[in-house]
């Protein structure tokens, strides 16, 4: 089953999410790493992450230490191979230059990481309903094993 | 009948030998010999008179044979080069001992009946001492002066004593004058350098002392005429009694003077001056007499010095202050061109100019006018003057002329006020200058006197005369300022380092402001970035975890844990909102306003709809008199403002009924007192009946999270919104204020700019 892939250096935003996504519920496993070069050894199965299985989407945090989500999403968008997979930031950063620049990258999306509590459940249930509901995600190109 | 000297005898003045004229003054009788075998090597022709024997029996006789016995031996032991009176055939003589062309000259000077009998010491003394008495001290240059000419003239009895002081280009001047009644005044007479010529002064200045006791007295020859060894007449420099040249004496006698004696005023070993006397008939001044009034020319000349140096330190002290004044530190406020226009007075006093032009700042340029003060010349000839000096070398920025009209004929015109240039160049990049302007030294001076009667006329030698002097000297001064003197151009300089200090200092705190503006945005950007994430990321954890908490053990937790839970999360949020507006502030510094013609009714409007449930929950009507106009502006950051003030104004209130009341004053418009200083076309305001702001904080609400009231009163702010309005406000060049009393309502004002800053 391929999974969410979750980009988030922050555990209490990322259990939030996890938790959102349990309750919806999504009809994708999430996967979640912490760091931008976790997300990278994941996507091109390197490391602990050999046995990775290929996103359907990638939620992607900005802001982390190390390599910065706007590096993985540079690399990941001049990927051929990894170009297709829709990547939706989800930063705390209202800076138009960060928003601007996200999509500059390639970004499918930007989602303001909201206020904790209701918002960050309107947030995610908005999430759901565009790229589960409305939206077709692409096909794997490689066939499962 | 003497001969007469014309102007072509009078160019040659400064070749003339006249240590070398090989002759002497009847009044006395010079015998040199050798020193060895003391025979005797020259004699005067007039020996017979005193010595009972003529030249040609004396040469080669030992002196032991022409001079009464021990005599010489007398002389030797006198003090110094002093004269001792000795006996010689029956005649009280003084007697003079030097050395000259390898012979040793005594000269012997038959003493008068008035000197005879009376002793020279207490004269003298009386004199030196009124010279150096306090009181002649106390007063100054010019006193001290005028002391000088009057204790010489009670030494000597002559009808004139005159100061005369060299100035740089030696012409002279008589600065100090003490005349018998009824004698012509030369005081204030400046005469041209060539009227006591270059050999003259070099000898004046080895040989301080001379006397000419009667102009009409015929030179009395030497035997032999020329030294054997040298083939010219024996060197006269040092001889008291050596005649003087006949232009010289015809000098003299055109200006009826009978007698003649100066002693030469030295200062650093330099000639400054001398003090002429002239007496209108013969008269001899003794040996001893003329020794006292070398010593009262030393004596004076001391003092001079010390005078000298006094004033010049003075002086420099002067000018120091004025630099110091002038580049007070107070430039916060004020470009260094301000604070000099405001100092422009000290500015002439510091070079001795008449007048000051400053072309820097705002007075630079095609266009500008520069800032002229005291006597120059036109604002039009000023920048002329200006350009061409951009386009020179000026060798350490500076130019000094004195005659500037003969460098730049634009201005040879303009001597009245232009002759003299003194041009400091303040900018290297820019054509920024201090100019010091002096006119025509012959303008400066008038000389009252009118020694111009011809005393004995005689065709062809008008020029010998006071007045012609003057006429001439005035002649070679056209279109000449006073020179600059070394401490102008030191001034000068002072100045400029001083001003390049100050620019460089106001370049420097701009460049130091601008330093630490940029270190504090970067931190504020450091901070900005850190706050987006590192700060808020705990924050949002607390809550998180705190929600979770509520939503996995909410029921159980109980009354007392949930409102604990409630107030950690209230407590997070409020941190986060103080973070998200800190960060907010911070980036308003580098915000870039868009411009727009915005109508202000619209924009308030929109506020209201947004605060609508909170302004009716709160019970507060919102007047909004006439509509409001369409002014430029950067619509989402005014809006921001309005919303801020108006929320306020509905926050502050506790009494019924609540109201706020937005409004604003149009051009032409009375204005209320609190805005009575405000030129801007439109004032706007925010006004409620509220709780008030006591005088004391109206600027202390303006500080970011400055807040007057516990947090949680009146719904909770951070105390950044009108830090951020006003910062907002100021972004358009206009100013956010409040009036207000406690208890008594507030009114917030604000204005806008013209449109965006550049």
């Amino acid at each position: 089953m391929k999974p969410l892939l979750l980009v988030e250096d922050s555990d209490p935003d990322a259990e939030a999410l996890m938790r959102i996504a349990k309750r919806l519920p999504l009809p994708v496993p999430v996967v979640r790493v912490r760091d931008g070069e976790n997300a990278l050894d994941y996507l091109y199965q390197r490391g602990e992450h050999v046995a990775a299985e290929r996103p359907v989407l990638i939620l992607l945090d900005m802001h982390m230490p190390g390599i910065s989500g706007r590096d993985v999403l540079a690399q990941l968008k001049a990927d051929p191979d990894l170009r297709s997979i829709p990547v939706i930031i989800f930063s705390s950063s209202l800076d138009m230059g960060d928003v601007n620049g996200a999509y500059a990258s390639g970004a499918n999306s930007y989602l303001f990481k909201p206020e904790v509590g209701p918002q960050l459940q309107a947030t995610a249930e908005a999430l759901h309903a565009f790229w589960f509901k409305a939206a077709r995600l692409p096909e794997a190109q490689e066939s499962e094993a | 009948m003497s001969p007469s000297v014309s102007d072509a005898d009078l160019s040659v003045c400064d070749r003339e030998p006249i240590h070398l004229l090989g002759g002497i003054q009847p009044r006395g009788v010079l015998v040199a010999f050798h020193q060895d075998t003391e025979a005797v090597a020259v004699v005067s022709a007039n020996a017979a008179a005193l010595l009972g024997a003529g030249p040609d029996a004396l040469l080669g006789q030992p002196l032991s044979r022409v001079l009464p016995h021990g005599l010489l031996a007398r002389v030797e032991a006198g003090a110094g080069p002093g004269p001792v009176t000795v006996e010689v055939s029956g005649q009280r003589c003084s007697a003079l001992l030097h050395d000259s062309d390898g012979l040793r000259v005594l000269e012997l000077e038959p003493l008068t009946d008035e000197d005879a009998g009376t002793s020279t010491e207490e004269t003298a003394l009386g004199a030196v001492q009124r010279l150096v008495s306090p009181l002649a001290r106390a007063k100054g240059t010019v006193a001290l002066l005028q002391h000088a000419a009057e204790a010489v003239r009670e030494v000597i009895g002559y009808d004139r004593v005159m100061v005369y002081r060299f100035h740089a280009d030696f012409h002279g001047e008589v600065v100090a004058e003490s005349v018998r009644e009824g004698v012509d005044s030369f005081l204030g007479l400046h005469f041209p350098a060539s009227d006591i010529p270059v050999q003259a002064r070099a000898l004046y200045t080895r040989h301080p002392v001379r006397l000419i006791a009667d102009v009409d007295a015929k030179v009395v020859g030497l035997v032999p005429p020329l030294l054997p060894g040298t083939q010219r007449p024996l060197d006269l420099s040092g001889a008291a009694l050596r005649s003087v040249s006949e232009i010289h004496l015809e000098y003299l006698r055109n200006m009826g003077v009978g007698a003649s004696f100066s002693v030469s005023l030295l200062k650093d070993g330099q000639l400054w001056g001398l003090m002429a006397c002239h007496h209108l008939t013969p008269r001899k001044v003794s040996a001893a007499r003329r020794q006292a009034c070398e010593v009262l020319a030393r004596l004076l000349s001391l003092q001079l010095a010390a005078e000298e140096r006094g004033l010049e330190a003075a002086a420099q002290a002067r000018r120091a202050s004025l630099l110091n004044v002038l580049v007070l530190p107070n430039l916060g406020e004020r470009s260094p061109a301000r604070a000099l226009e405001a100092q422009a007075p000290l500015l002439m006093e510091l070079t001795g100019a008449h007048g000051v032009a400053l072309v820097l700042g705002a007075s630079a340029g095609p266009d500008a006018s520069p800032l002229l003060l005291g006597s120059t010349p036109s604002a039009d000839e000023v920048r002329a003057l200006v350009a061409w000096l951009a386009e020179r070398e000026l060798p350490d920025d500076v130019l000094h002329v004195d005659r500037l009209g003969d460098v730049y004929p634009p201005l040879a015109s303009r001597a009245d006020v232009a002759a003299g240039l003194l041009a400091v160049r303040l900018d290297p990049a820019v054509p920024h200058f201090a100019l010091w302007f002096r006119p025509e030294v012959a303008r400066t001076v008038a000389w009252a006197g009118n020694p111009n009667k011809p005393v004995r006329p005689e065709p062809g030698h008008e020029r010998l005369r006071p007045r012609a002097s003057f006429d001439v000297w005035r002649e070679e001064t056209r279109g000449a300022s006073q020179p600059w003197s070394l401490q102008d151009l030191e001034a000068a300089r002072a100045l400029k380092g001083a001003l390049v200090g100050v620019v460089l200092r106001h370049a420097e705190e701009l460049a130091q402001l601008s330093r630490e503006l940029a270190r504090s945005n970067a931190e504020l950007d450091a901070f900005g970035g850190t706050v987006a994430h590192d700060l808020k990321e705990p924050l949002r954890g607390i809550l998180q975890y705190s929600s979770f908490l509520q939503e996995d053990f909410g029921p159980t937790l109980g009354e007392e844990g949930r409102a604990q839970l409630e107030s950690l999360m209230w407590l997070a949020k409020r941190t986060h909102g103080l973070l998200d507006d800190l960060f907010e502030y911070s980036r308003l510094g580098r915000l870039e306003l868009s411009w727009e013609a915005t109508d202000q009714q619209a924009l308030v409007e929109d506020v209201l709809t947004t605060l609508g449930a909170r302004l009716q929950e709160g019970r507060v009507e919102v007047r909004l008199p006439r509509r409001l106009p369409t002014v430029e502006c950067d619509a989402v950051r005014i809006r921001q403002v309005w919303a801020n003030l108006i929320s306020n104004a509905a926050k502050y209130q506790t009494a019924e009924p609540r109201w706020v009341e937005v409004g604003f004053v149009g051009p032409g418009e009375t204005r209320p007192q609190a805005a009575r200083h405000i030129s801007a076309p439109y004032l706007f305001f925010v006004r409620d009946p509220g709780i008030g702001i006591a005088p004391q904080f109206h600027e202390a609400i303006f500080e970011l999270f400055r807040r007057l009231h516990p947090a949680q009163a009146y719904g909770g702010g951070t105390g950044a919104g009108l830090a951020i309005a006003r910062r907002l406000v100021s972004l358009h060049g206009g100013a956010l204020w409040v009036d207000s009393a406690q208890g008594k309502g507030s009114t917030f004002y604000f204005t806008l700019g013209e449109g965006p800053r550049s």
